[in-house]
């Protein structure tokens, strides 16, 4: 009796066709991240690593927490798909058949089976409870910085713009001085700013992609977040290049050099919102504790107040040339400024 | 012996018996001709899904130029385009592929069922299909453009979309939101007629000696995978049902009210809850992501020892690990949530249920590897989509412990480290698992052999494109590219990106159009292929073994045949060759119900 123990005869290149193949695959995965990496130097924001794009460095009392265990599950995870992908190799290559060969007969391992049951729990186990504080520490409400330094802020975001307001220089909410900004955030560096927001019309998502604070703003609900900003951003600017402009979203005859802009930090909203959801984002500017006192004291006194009914009145009518509602009320605010 | 009523397999070699040309293609109620529609019209739908992928790849490249085939894309068009990319991929193409199709084809043949236990139920089921279908297509050409919420379709972003009642806009019943509602709710439907199908053939119908533990892991699978879908598809029947409402009927379940959206008023007072919308969709829709790669698990689980020539590793602990996953499947949905505003506490309590749903997928791989160990394996187009599966499968499945992390998942959510995630999940993952199905299967279906040169340069082209175009999305954000934004146009911090956004629209350009390889070599070989053999890949199931290729009216030609051991018997010292099918008797009793089979030489 013949022996049957093949399927059909070796490929049209042998059998070595295979680990050719193998070969031929990684040569061209080499090619394309050599060809990747070594692609034109921008400045850098995000950060690089090893050519490619890696995390934009974190400037929050947090982020180094939040970095740390996402490295550790990079190396962790790292290992293990190294070592599970060369086990596949490693027996792709080696069991491949062979004239005459028999597989060995087994039905599993109980002892194996488990190993690699509770091995892996005791590691996943073990992530879980080693990211418990840190997730704590950011979003449980009870956790969050009390005291005199901290820093109170509303965010109101709406479609497709992020407002925040805050209490003003004399630091009651209510007032005619308190500030109402529109796209645009400013904090102190090194306090804590603890932000109370709720969305007007659907759900936006709050991403400061720097500080590595993500939350949802939501309708109906008033969620509470908090950061500590550790670097300002003129700090920043000293050590990050400016932004130039990718060739494919220059215009005819644009000169990159001539569109690049100065490196900032970026409040963005990181939910589907509607049509513009990728037009939604603001900027954020962190100042020094002096540079901030000054920005308060001239903001405050330029305020709108918020607290007369007229100007909700005409924030709750459209604007007749561009058919929304303006917030912060834009023509009132021009009003004011223009006297 | 079964009875004459049940025994009707000879029917087929009886020309006046032959159905007409209706009743054998179109309304069937063979579970064979069932299997082959859902997966041509799933093979349909793959390529529309695609091309709206790729019309989303092109303005995310290059936003300041006009789209090849469909022109200018403005952030509406922007948004409907990779809703309708994901809801066809997900509702139309891989449920329906994996439920709708194998499940159909091999469920009765592997288990040894003359049929499924509901025939006609089953043809509704495909058919069920179709007013889904009609629905998706007409919502591309109703005023408003089609569905622009996302596949999520979060409220109340979804309940003021165009044409809701609950807004000063003209309302409108025939719009895109409300035909994706619909759409998906009777494709829900479908998927619950066939789940109850299939539960109920794989309890009453296997052949005798067909023990729950000797079926076949595709089966077990799709067992699972029914059950699953079972308790999971009504949830989001009433969950879309209830939006509709909302939308159509004015309900508030989930409009807190006091909304002012920019360009209209809301006319609704209010009183819902916007987060319960996502605790309902998730609570399916987590579900379903496993109803999405268990049946693909189980098909590797087939492929693998078949052509190691080796017994499944561990064949318990792959059911055990399956049936588990399905459990815990029901209790992560909120791993969607972490930064969606509720209780922190809860957090925790599903980031440990999330990791520990990572356990059993480590232990499934852990066993295709120990099935690879000490084997005798070829490389045939099928075995190469099962060892690329386990290869993509574990990428997939490790990224997804960093947003299981709760705290690193604040920065990674809603950035395309998801989008990689899901879509090695899905496309590394499921689809390779679907190609070497139908690979493995197709001479079963339509008695022909594919071309294999074509199917390896299809598998090599397909293999090098998919992680050219999905490995640098989990690059892009740890960068920090947030998702569904049209272009990277207005951020600065992104635009050193920009590059690789491009890379990646070429890779996925090439394996777009490595996908027509599969289809010529799909259309060609189903009418021109060489004539295949009964078991061409000599495996042991009684879908080989037992079933002409392709198989006829009643599947065997003779009595139902006995099953005697389990599926995976490669390799048994027991008897010389590398293969003991299911059905075959030793010890000189001959063979039961296997009359005319090739294997005889025993």
């Amino acid at each position: 009796m013949t022996q049957r123990g093949r399927l059909g005869q070796p490929g049209l290149l042998g059998r070595w066709s295979t680990v050719g193949k193998v070969a031929a695959l990684l040569m061209v995965l080499g090619v394309v991240v050599s060809a990747t990496a070594r692609g034109e130097e921008l400045p850098s924001n995000p950060e690089k690593y090893m050519g490619m794009p890696w995390l934009p460095e974190g400037t929050s009392t947090y982020a180094d927490a939040i970095d740390n265990l996402f490295y550790g599950i990079l190396y962790l995870t790292g290992g293990v798909f190294v070592i599970t992908e060369a086990l596949l190799l490693l027996f792709i290559l080696k069991y491949r058949a062979r004239e005459g060969a028999k597989s060995i007969y087994s039905h599993g391992n109980h002892k194996l089976e488990l190993a690699w049951t509770l091995i892996p729990a005791g590691i996943l186990g073990t992530i879980a409870i080693l990211q418990k504080g840190t997730w704590d520490d950011i979003k449980k409400p009870e956790k969050f910085p009390t005291g005199d330094k901290v820093v109170h802020i509303q965010t109101f975001a709406k479609q497709f713009e992020w407002n925040f307001r805050y209490a003003g220089a004399d630091g009651k909410w209510g007032t005619p001085d308190d500030i109402t900004l529109n796209n645009k955030l400013v904090v102190p560096v090194h306090r804590p700013i603890v932000m109370e927001q709720t969305s007007l019309d659907v759900i936006h998502s709050f991403f400061l992609p720097n500080m590595r604070l993500k939350q949802d703003v939501v309708p109906g609900m008033q969620i509470r977040v908090w950061f500590e900003a550790t670097k300002t951003t003129d700090e920043m600017r000293k050590t990050h290049g400016k932004y130039v402009k990718p060739k494919e979203f220059l215009k005819e005859g644009e000169d990159p050099a001539a569109s690049s802009l100065d490196w900032n930090y970026e409040v963005v909203c990181a939910e589907l919102c509607g049509i513009q959801h990728g037009e939604m984002r603001g900027s954020l500017t962190v100042l020094s504790e002096d540079e901030y006192k000054a920005w308060l004291e001239k903001a405050s006194k330029d305020a709108v107040d918020f607290d007369k009914p007229e100007i909700w009145e005409h924030w709750k009518t459209k604007n007749p040339e561009t058919g929304d509602r303006d917030f912060p009320p834009r023509k009132v605010t021009e009003e004011k400024e223009g006297k | 012996m079964s009875t004459a009523a049940l025994d009707h397999g000879g029917h087929g070699d009886h020309a006046h018996h032959e159905p007409s040309f209706f009743f054998k293609y179109i309304w069937s109620t063979d579970h064979k001709m069932i299997g082959k529609q859902f997966m041509i019209t799933s093979l349909f739908f793959f390529l529309l899904g695609g091309a709206l992928a790729l019309a989303v790849r092109w303005h995310l490249a290059w936003p300041n130029t006009k789209v090849p085939l469909y022109g200018e894309v403005n952030g509406n068009e922007y948004n409907q385009l990779f809703t309708m990319h994901a809801s066809v991929m997900i509702f139309m193409v891989i449920i329906p592929m994996l439920a709708g199709a194998f499940g159909n084809f091999v469920i009765p043949l592997q288990i040894g069922a003359r049929d499924m236990a509901f025939p006609w139920l089953n043809a509704a089921s495909y058919w069920l299909m179709w007013p889904s279908i009609i629905c998706l297509v007409t919502s591309f050409f109703v005023p408003g453009g089609p569905a622009q919420g996302g596949w999520t379709s979060y409220a109340p972003l979804s309940i003021i979309a165009v044409g809701s009642r609950q807004t000063t806009l003209t309302p409108t019943f025939l719009n895109g939101q409300n035909l994706w509602l619909i759409g998906v709710m009777i494709v829900g439907f479908s998927s619950v007629f066939g789940s109850l199908n299939y539960v109920v053939t794989i309890i009453k119908l296997r052949a005798p000696g067909m023990t729950l533990f000797r079926m076949p892991l595709t089966v077990w699978s799709l067992f699972i995978t029914a059950i699953l879908s079972l308790f999971s598809t009504p949830v989001l029947t009433g969950t879309l049902f209830m939006q509709l409402m909302d939308r159509y009927a004015g309900t508030t379940f989930f409009n807190p009210g006091n909304l002012f959206p920019s360009n209209h008023e809301i006319l609704s007072p209010g009183g819902g809850q916007v987060l319960l919308w996502q605790h309902l969709f998730w609570f399916y829709s987590h579900p379903a992501v496993y109803l999405m790669i268990l049946p693909a698990m189980g098909i590797v689980s087939d492929i693998l020892p078949v052509f190691a020539r080796k017994p499944i590793f561990g064949y318990k602990p792959m059911v055990y690990s399956m049936a588990s996953i399905a459990g815990l499947g029901f209790i992560v949905w909120a791993h969607h949530m972490f930064q969606s505003g509720m209780n922190p506490a809860l957090g925790m309590t599903f980031m440990v249920s999330t990791m520990f749903i990572a356990l059993p997928s480590a232990i499934k791989t852990f066993n295709w590897l120990g099935t690879l160990w000490g084997g005798n394996i070829t490389f045939k187009t099928p075995m190469l989509f099962a060892l690329s599966f386990v290869s993509m499968f574990i990428i997939g499945g490790l990224s997804g412990i960093f947003m299981a992390a709760t705290p690193v998942d604040m920065y990674l959510h809603d950035t395309y480290f998801i989008v990689a995630h899901i879509h090695y999940v899905v496309f590394c993952g499921t689809v390779m698992a679907i190609f070497g199905g139908i690979t493995f299967w197709f001479p079963k279906m339509f008695g022909r052999m594919m071309n294999e040169g074509l199917g390896k340069l299809h598998w090599f082209l397909t293999f090098i494109f998919m992680n050219g175009t999905f490995f640098m999305m989990h690059i892009l954000g740890i960068g920090g590219h947030h998702r569904r934004i049209a272009s990277v146009m207005l951020y600065q911090n992104l635009w050193s990106l920009q590059k690789y956004n491009v890379m990646i629209t070429v890779c996925a350009i090439a394996l777009g159009f490595s996908q027509l390889l599969f289809l010529i070599n799909f259309f060609y070989s189903m009418f021109a292929g060489p004539k295949a053999e009964q078991n061409p890949w000599k495996a042991n199931t009684l879908d080989w073994t037992e079933a002409p290729s392709p198989a006829g009216h009643g599947n065997w030609p003779g009595a139902i045949p006995t099953v005697h051991r389990p599926p995976y018997e490669y390799s048994s010292p027991d008897v010389k060759e590398d293969w003991l099918p299911q059905s075959l008797v030793i010890g000189g009793q001959g063979q039961i119900g296997a009359g005319h089979q090739v294997v005889s030489t025993h």
